[in-house]
């Protein structure tokens, strides 16, 4: 398929009745957990994994990409009304919204965020498809050798990058690569870890693992920390007065579109190094509309230009993001590992296929992260005050329901008590994970790259032998990844040198 | 006063530290006992199927190794021996709460398996938000039953999934259940 046929087919996808209502529910679903702090976009799509077995490929897609599109707006908006951050990747936003809300400016930054997040997204989505005829002949470089030593490189990236500690990374990333072996070797029918369990002959089920890993380790913390989602609640404007206020905002970030576009561009090229992630992007865009600002001395202190610089970023990264997972099917985050999972589960197959053949299913992606953060940003412009007030629910009535919802998406993904039994034990697992400090993004993209590994450790010897990492891109990537780690430990025994 | 304050939230922190520390090396040891045992089945496997395996577990284990040295290196091996024990005697609370969280889940596993699986998030979401939530009567009857009628309309009417109906139902509608 060709990238116009693509696009059109994709646009025409997009809007039609299977996929928009579906498109519109992920929206504002995504933007409600985004309000909600301590539950991500990782938790948003999670929770939505489930219900793909019923969906066609399009509407799936939509509804759990939508779903994560727009959890930073949500994020955003309370940072900026309660100082508490939704989600990890608003926490650059606390630096001038709150500040701004102080002055009595509070709508005029929520307008201001959620514009820029809208602007952010469509930067990043353009970008994704600016980038697909070079995708589409990169692509073809990449055999099962390369694939095989590129999810070492990215797993190592992850480690290394993540906000978590590098040796406790790395182990989480091989457990999930040694958790994806449970079941039968497709090859030679050999039993591996399953224990004599009918129920691990097909290795250990996706969704559960999911939602174990991030919706369950969450309902750990709200109960062991129980009260309300957030402390304090600081007062919110009445309806006329934000309205009135979130226009001008709109009216800013469109009159400041030069550093919209500049923090789009540091968001997009960050999501596609496997690792950074949200988070660093927005506070080095916020760091770059800093310099570039002519009041340097106000940012920390009410700087509208700190929040749009912040949240463009933000949402910027999703295109980038989406660029490595649809090409090379190597997920860059714990989002983008989740969507790679969903992709398997309707059917459909990353790396050269999907940018060649499926191309109106990247656009379909494509235009759910335009139209999700579209619907978002109006969605959160008109009902700022009442979404608001989901962060005043209690953990323990939060929890109750939440539980309710997970344990119900584990059973019926495959219609299997077994499901939430594993669901149970990756709660646990994830919990001790987040306690401890171990990525869980490391440890979901080791188990979903797990496969691909294997497969094309299997081709790559089959096909160029037992050397076959001698080969120029293997061996270049391989270097590459023993560097990038060589480089870190060398810097890590320098700072304890220095203390 | 605030220094007492001061004092008595650094002594809390130094606990924690001490506590996550002993929590991680207990986690290591058994990650490590676990991985050492799939080493030595990856052996027995045919090559082509432990190849990969060698490929993680090898790495992996030198790597646990490293952390347990690490996590052993920050602090003292009996005091961290204490607290393992402090934790399964209870005395660490938030160990505790975790642990009774757990038990709450598997008792609403039981209770789907018995009673279905309305009946058992019903059951155990009035239990949470009752007892150990400690809200109101009417909240505690009135959120669970319309979580499940949500539930029932999503997943039985809009996506046509059906939920497990229980050992108790299967027993009663003539079904062989043992």
């Amino acid at each position: 398929m060709g990238i116009l046929e693509g696009l059109v087919s994709g646009f025409a996808q997009a809007i039609s009745f299977e996929v928009l209502p579906f498109l519109i529910v992920g929206s504002i679903f995504g933007m409600i957990i985004g309000i909600i702090p301590g539950l991500s976009g990782h938790f948003a799509m999670a929770m939505l994994i489930p219900f793909l077995y019923k969906m066609d490929p399009a509407p799936g897609i939509a509804f759990l990409l939508a779903a994560h599109a727009t959890v930073a707006q949500g994020g955003g908006l309370t940072a900026i009304l309660f100082s508490t951050p939704g989600t990890g990747q608003n926490a650059a936003t606390l630096l001038d919204g709150p500040p701004m809300r102080e002055q009595g400016k509070a709508g005029v930054a929520v307008g201001a965020a959620m514009t820029s997040c809208f602007l952010g997204a469509t930067f990043g989505a353009v970008a994704l498809a600016l980038l697909l005829p070079v995708l589409q002949q990169v692509v073809l470089f990449f055999g099962p050798p390369e694939i095989f030593v590129l999810s070492f490189l990215a797993l190592t990236f992850i480690a290394v990058l993540g906000k978590e500690d590098m040796t406790r990374s790395l182990i989480a990333g091989l457990l999930g690569l040694l958790v994806s072996m449970i079941g039968i070797d497709n090859v030679t029918n050999q039993e591996r870890f399953t224990f004599g369990l009918l129920e691990l002959y097909d290795g250990l089920p996706l969704v559960p693992v999911i939602l174990g890993l991030f919706a369950v380790a969450e309902m750990f913390d709200l109960f062991v920390k129980g009260g309300s989602l957030v402390d304090k609640q600081h007062g919110t404007l009445s309806a006329g007065q934000t309205q009135k206020q979130i226009f001008e905002g709109i009216g800013i970030a469109f009159k400041k579109w030069w550093l919209v576009m500049r923090c789009s561009a540091i968001g997009t090229t960050i999501g596609i190094i496997p690792g950074l992630g949200s988070a660093p992007a927005a506070f080095i865009a916020y760091g770059h509309a800093k310099q570039t600002s002519k009041s340097k001395e106000t940012f920390g202190k009410g700087n509208i230009e700190g929040v749009i610089g912040a949240e463009a970023a933000n949402d910027a990264v999703e295109g980038g993001a989406l660029a490595s997972t649809v090409a090379f099917g190597i997920p860059g985050s714990s989002s983008m590992a989740i969507l790679l999972g969903g992709l398997f589960i309707l059917g459909l197959e990353t790396g050269v296929d999907m940018v060649t053949t499926d191309v109106d299913i990247v656009f379909v992606m494509i235009f759910t992260v335009i139209f999700g953060n579209f619907i978002g940003t109006v969605f959160g412009m008109f009902l700022v005050n009442p979404i608001a007030r989901a962060t005043s629910i209690r953990s323990s009535i939060m929890v109750p329901i939440l539980i309710a919802v997970v344990v119900t998406g584990a059973f019926a993904a495959q219609g299997s008590l077994f499901d939430i039994v594993v669901t149970l034990i990756f709660g646990v697992i994830g919990y001790l994970m987040k306690i401890l400090n171990y990525s869980r993004a490391a440890m979901l993209i080791g188990y979903v790259l797990g496969h691909a590994v294997e497969k094309n450790l299997y081709l790559a010897t089959q096909l160029k032998g037992t050397f076959f990492f001698l080969s120029p891109i293997p061996l270049t990537l391989c270097l590459i990844t023993l560097g990038f780690i060589a480089y870190n430990v060398y810097g890590m025994i320098k700072d304890r040198e220095c203390q | 006063m605030a220094n007492n304050l001061e004092t008595e939230s650094a002594a809390n922190a130094d606990e924690k530290v001490v506590n996550r520390n002993a929590l991680e090396l207990a986690t290591l040891f058994i990650a490590a006992g676990l991985t050492l045992a799939a080493l030595i089945a990856a052996i027995g496997y045919d090559f082509s199927s432990s190849r990969p395996l060698f490929v993680i577990l090898v790495p992996l284990v030198l790597l646990v190794v490293v952390q347990i040295y690490r996590t052993m290196k920050q602090g003292d091996t009996e005091t961290s021996m204490n607290v393992v024990k402090a934790a399964l005697g209870g005395k660490i609370l938030d160990f505790a709460v975790s642990v009774k969280f757990f038990m709450l889940l598997l008792a609403l596993l039981v209770c789907i398996y018995i009673l279905g699986h309305y009946a058992g998030l019903i059951l155990a979401m009035f239990y949470l938000i009752r007892v150990h939530g400690g809200e109101s009567m009417k909240i505690s009857l009135i959120v669970p039953i319309i979580t499940a009628v949500a539930l029932y309309a999503l997943f039985e009417l809009v996506f046509s999934i059906e939920l497990f109906q229980g050992q108790l139902y299967r027993y009663f509608a003539g079904y062989r259940i043992w």
